[in-house]
Parts: C-alpha cells; sequence; structure tokens
C-alpha cells in the first residue's frame, strides 16, 4: 500500500510535517534532516475532523469545519461541515487532479491546475496546498543556515532549493525542531524571491508514537486581507478508510 | 422564475393564505423530522432565506420586481445503503409580474405580437428536489425530484437537456427534475447512468443514457437522449403545435494544457422541423494577481446572424424556450477570488452576429459567516432589434442568510 504524506490531509499536506519517532540527536547532513522530515509524512490512511479559522484585516472572524480522509499520497476526500453557507461542499484529489462538488447545483466540477494557487473556501490554504505533497529530499537541495531556538524550542534553519520546475515554491526556508523533527516554521518563496507563504506550526502532540503540530497558521502573500489558523480536533492514523471514498460517485453521493 | 404561460386570461395566483398554510404545515413537518432526527444524528436541516430586488429599462420606463425566497433542505441516511434528500421552496413575488410579450420584442416587431398576450410570474411553492438514493455495490438507484446537472460549459450547456442555465445569472441553483436513474459505477472515475423522466405516457416520457470517464488527464462523457419538445409559444398564442420528439447525442470533454484550463461540449439534435448543432469551447487562466480569466464561445445551429430576427425566436427566448437568440455568442469574467470578503468582477456577453454586449459588473461580499449579498449590474450595448440591445439595462441586489 501506498503510504500519504498528509498530517492533516489535504489542507496543512505541504506544512504539516509529522515527526518520526526518532531519536533526539546531533544531524549535520541537511538532506538527512530533510530524509528524517519526509519520513514523519508516511502513512498508510488517515482521518481528522479539524477547524479552519479565517482572520480579516479588518477584524472579522470565520470558522469553517470539515472532515478528510486520505489513503496514501494520491487520494484525499474532504467535506466542510459548516458553516451552514459551506456545508455539504466537497473535494476530491486524485494524484494531481481535483474536483469540487457544489451541493446547491447538484454537480461536481474540475478545478484546473493553473487555479491551485486560489485560497481554499476563501483561506489563506491554497487549493495546490491540497493536493501537493513535496517529498523535499526529492525536491530539494538543502543547506543548514543556523542553530537557533524558537518558542523554546531548538532548531536548525534550513535554506531549500528546488532541483525541478514542477515544484510550486522556488525556494523555502525551515525551522525544523532538532528534538522532535517538526518543522516550527517555514516561509516559502516564489522563483522571483518573492516571500509567498509563511506558516508556523505549535500545539505539538503526540499520535500513534508519532509528533504531530495540531496548529497550523499560515499567511498567503496572495490572500492579502487575511490569515488563516488550521486547528485539529482529531486524528486518526492508520485506520480503514473506505476506497468507495475516492470516487465521483461518493463525491456527488446524494 | 415561474412562468405562467396564457393570454389576457391567465389565472389569477393561489390565494395567499393557502400559500401561507401549505407552507406552515410542510414546515412543521420538516422542522418536526429534524428534531426527532437530530437525536439520532442521521438527519440535517438547513436552508436559506434569499430576497433579491430588481430593476429594469421597459418601454414603459423602469420597472422592478422583488421576490423573497425560502429554502429548507432536509436530507439523511435512513440506514445503510440508503439517503434521502429533499428542499422545500417557498418564493414570493412582488413588483411587475405580468409581462407584456409586446415589451420583449423589438418596436419595429410589436405589431406581430397580439395585444393582451402576457405572461405571470407567480409566486410559488415547491420541492426543490425530493429523492432516495439506494446504493448496492456498484449500483445506484436513485427515484424523486433529483440533480440532472451535465455538462462543463460555464455558462452555456447544451448537454443540459432539462434544466438549462439563466444565461446572466448561470451559477444560480436550479431544482431537480422529477425522473428515475439508474447509474453503474465502472471504476474511480467512469459510470453510465440510465435515466427516465416520466411524462404522461412513456412515448413521451424522456429517456436518457449518459456515460463518462477520464481519459489520457481528459473528463469525457457522451449522452443519447430522446426529449419531447413543447411549443410553449404556440401555447401562449393559442396554438400550440403538438409535441416534438427530440433525439440529442452529445458530450463533453474538459482538461488543461499547462497553464491552461479548457474545455469543449456539443450536442446535435434532431426534430421533425430540422437538425441543429450547439457547440461551445472554454478556457480559462489565472492572469498576475491572481485573476482569473474565463472565456466561453458558443454556437447554436438554430440561431441567427442577421439583425432582424424573426418573432417567434424573440418569443421562444422570453417563455424560456430558447436561452439566447444568435447564433454565435460569446462569454467572457474577469473576477479576482480571494479570502477578501469583497470580490469584484466583470463579465460580458456578445453576440458575434448583430455586435451587441450585455455587460454584467457583479459584486459578491461576504457581510458575515452566513450572509452574502450580491449586486450585478445589466448594461446593454447595442441597437433596438439586436438580442441584447433590445432588452435595457436592469439589475439586481440578492441578499441571502444561510442557517
Amino acid at each position: 500500500m501506498t503510504t500519504t504524506r498528509s498530517p492533516v490531509l489535504l489542507l496543512a499536506a505541504a506544512v504539516a510535517l509529522g515527526t518520526a519517532p526518532l531519536a533526539a540527536q546531533s544531524v549535520d547532513d541537511p538532506a538527512e534532516i530533510l530524509r528524517r522530515v519526509d519520513a514523519n509524512l508516511t502513512f498508510e490512511t488517515a482521518y481528522s475532523r479539524s477547524r479552519m479559522i479565517i482572520h480579516y484585516r479588518a477584524g472579522d472572524v470565520r470558522t469553517l469545519e470539515f472532515e478528510a480522509w486520505a489513503i496514501g499520497e494520491e487520494r484525499s476526500f474532504i467535506e466542510f461541515t459548516a458553516p451552514a453557507r459551506d456545508a455539504g461542499s466537497r473535494f476530491l484529489r486524485l494524484e494531481d487532479v481535483m474536483w469540487y462538488y457544489l451541493p446547491r447545483v447538484g454537480k461536481s466540477v474540475r478545478i484546473q491546475g493553473h487555479m491551485l494557487r486560489q485560497g481554499m473556501m476563501g483561506s489563506d490554504f491554497s487549493l495546490g496546498d491540497a493536493t501537493e505533497n513535496p517529498s523535499l529530499v526529492d525536491d530539494y537541495d538543502a543547506v543548514i543556515e543556523a542553530d537557533s531556538t524558537l518558542d523554546g524550542r531548538p532548531v536548525r534553519v534550513l535554506s531549500l532549493t528546488a532541483t525541478s520546475d514542477d515544484v510550486s515554491y522556488a525556494s523555502r526556508r525551515v525551522w525544523v525542531d532538532t528534538e522532535r523533527w517538526v518543522p516550527l516554521r517555514e516561509e516559502r518563496y516564489a522563483r522571483g524571491g518573492r516571500l509567498l507563504v509563511t506558516t508556523s506550526l505549535g500545539d505539538v502532540r503526540r499520535v500513534d508514537g508519532r509528533w504531530y503540530p495540531f496548529r497550523i497558521e499560515m499567511d498567503n502573500a496572495l490572500q492579502t486581507d487575511t490569515r488563516t489558523v488550521l486547528e485539529t480536533e482529531e486524528l486518526r492514523l492508520n485506520i480503514d478508510v473506505p476506497e468507495r471514498y475516492f470516487t465521483l460517485r461518493h463525491l456527488e453521493r446524494p | 422564475m415561474a412562468r405562467r404561460r396564457g393570454g389576457s386570461a391567465s389565472p389569477a395566483p393561489d390565494p395567499p393564505a393557502r400559500a401561507v398554510l401549505a407552507g406552515v404545515v410542510l414546515a412543521t413537518l420538516l422542522l418536526s423530522a429534524g428534531a426527532a432526527s437530530a437525536q439520532s444524528g442521521t438527519f440535517r436541516l438547513s436552508g436559506y432565506l434569499e430576497h433579491q430586488f430588481s430593476l429594469a429599462e421597459t418601454p414603459d420606463g423602469w420597472t422592478h420586481t422583488d421576490y423573497d425566497r425560502l429554502r429548507l433542505d432536509i436530507e439523511g441516511r435512513a440506514g445503510r445503503g440508503v439517503s434521502a434528500s429533499a428542499a422545500v421552496v417557498w418564493q414570493i413575488y412582488r413588483g411587475r409580474t405580468r409581462i407584456d410579450l409586446r415589451d420583449v420584442v423589438p418596436a419595429a416587431l410589436r405589431d406581430q405580437v397580439p395585444r393582451g398576450v402576457t405572461f405571470t410570474i407567480d409566486d410559488r411553492q415547491f420541492l426543490n428536489h425530493a429523492y432516495v438514493a439506494l446504493y448496492a455495490g456498484p449500483f445506484t438507484v436513485t427515484a424523486g425530484k433529483q440533480y440532472l446537472a451535465w455538462g462543463r460549459g460555464l455558462v452555456f450547456n447544451p448537454t443540459e437537456l432539462f434544466r438549462p442555465k439563466i444565461l446572466f445569472d448561470p451559477g444560480y441553483e436550479r431544482e431537480g427534475v422529477g425522473a428515475l436513474s439508474a447509474t453503474v459505477e465502472a471504476g474511480t472515475l467512469s459510470d453510465v447512468a440510465l435515466v427516465y423522466v416520466p411524462e404522461e405516457a412513456w412515448r413521451t416520457s424522456a429517456k436518457v443514457a449518459r456515460a463518462r470517464s477520464h481519459l489520457a488527464g481528459f473528463d469525457v462523457s457522451a449522452l443519447v437522449a430522446e426529449t419531447w419538445d413543447d411549443d410553449a409559444v404556440g401555447e401562449l398564442l393559442g396554438a400550440p403545435d403538438p409535441l416534438r420528439r427530440r433525439y440529442t447525442l452529445g458530450g463533453d470533454i474538459s482538461g488543461e494544457l499547462p497553464g491552461v484550463g479548457i474545455w469543449a461540449e456539443g450536442t446535435w439534435s434532431t426534430r421533425d422541423d430540422g437538425d441543429w448543432v450547439e457547440l461551445i469551447v472554454g478556457g480559462n487562466t489565472t492572469l498576475p494577481g491572481n485573476v482569473l480569466l474565463n472565456i466561453e464561445g458558443y454556437f447554436d445551429g438554430r440561431g441567427e446572424w442577421a439583425k432582424r430576427y424573426p418573432v417567434e425566436e424573440w418569443l421562444a427566448v422570453a417563455v424560456g424556450e430558447r436561452r439566447t437568440i444568435g447564433r454565435g455568442l460569446l462569454f467572457g469574467s474577469l473576477s479576482r477570488p480571494t479570502g477578501d470578503l469583497l470580490t469584484l468582477a466583470v463579465a460580458g456577453l456578445g453576440n458575434l452576429g448583430d455586435g451587441s454586449v450585455a455587460l454584467l459588473p457583479n459584486a459578491r461580499y461576504s457581510f458575515a459567516e452566513n450572509v452574502d449579498l450580491f449586486l450585478q449590474l445589466v448594461l446593454a450595448v447595442g441597437p433596438d432589434g439586436s438580442e441584447f440591445g433590445t432588452q435595457g439595462h436592469g439589475g439586481f441586489i440578492r441578499g441571502r442568510v444561510y442557517f
């Protein structure tokens, strides 16, 4: 069976990097650090229930709730359950193709690849964040910039440069907790060097033998008026997830 | 929009008191069901309240029509392999609800329409959809008023045989179709559906077979259908033709090239009065600044390139038999879908034959978590006699509160 690298299945796929039960030790090889981070993302199946809280600069706050299921890297399904306006909206991702179901129209539409930079349901999490599960060690060359502390945790700061044009972000800076191997902060840059996304991860808890960030805050430069906090309320790993969830029929089910 | 066809003697709307009583009874039943089922956690009750105020320029000057719309949705799972969903809608109109057909045709053709022929927009209470779905392995059987929403087109959907989109408001929801459908899943992204839409007799009932799949990165579908078209214009003028049998072959395809989404959809239809083709080709891309560009072209073999469209064509559009009158139309829109509470967009529909245009600037504002406001203007550009120039300016503002 293939495995998924997305701890929060969809939205946090590219940011929430869980931690494998590896012993804390000094690691000076940046590729090895990335391997450990990547290893933390490896689940066979997963289910989560989360809240996405969108904070608007003007002071408004909108809260969305959703459930998500995933099998391996390629298959994810997400259904929004609140608020009333968005309840019943669903997303299906199969490999690199994504569909969106509009409940009051009774129809699903394919989401084109160029639209993946758009925010999902108005949040700072882009649709691309939901579909992309990058292997950091495969997709980026890394160098260690510095050792530091962040929120009282020892971190190693890595600078990542993409090895191909196929990834969404040309470069990244990652602050990796060197005891839990959890990234605590990440910055993602466009090819021109523009900062696109900043994420902060916290509320790290141990789940199924792994350390996992239950709170992720994202600020997307394309969503100028917002920042979004993703709070995971329930997470179950390596459970039975029905294969039928990942079909168009289930996406459009009555 | 509810339309009752008829001449000057069109029946009056249902008495309001009766409508209200029916609504209260149904709401009580729904709420009772929701309350009872909430205990078992298998049912969900939701809905919205909507108000729309619209203005339109007519030969008599500016007129307005507004409505209140209450929709209650109930859905649930009655057991393993069984689900049910229904929504009831009450919609009450005010303002100008009786339309003189002479007002919807160009001035030069007005004398060809008998005086006093009108259609009315009536208050409605109806089931938007109400169906039960049964699942067993790869099979799904759905019985009742259900969504039959097909095709990839953004504005024009040749394969939408039963509930075409509203031309100036294509994203608006449409009610279901009373039908019996059976779907066989043939893989993750493939299925075959048979749909039967009953009418008075088997012979005049619609039958559709539709298959879809995902091939070489593209979503594709094909359908074959037998439907029956009624003669709404003739009915309105008191001389209806008999139902006309129509056979349709159609399909759609959507996918993407690097940086560009593309789609196409088309049908070939044959009827005793002729054959015709409808075809759309569309694409979209994201421009700098996260601006989404959509473009869609539409060819309707029944349409006319000329500016002097026959009066029957105008009336067919007015009563909803046809959505457009021209042979070639182009839709384009620019929007910036972001997390901002306010989204601005501008769209336009152009008739390639007569050069008329309807500009549709719009704004969507998320007033609160469950409150949306939508404003759209219709700016008609073109002379009287052209498709969009004849319609006059207009617009509407719509507020919706979800619960």
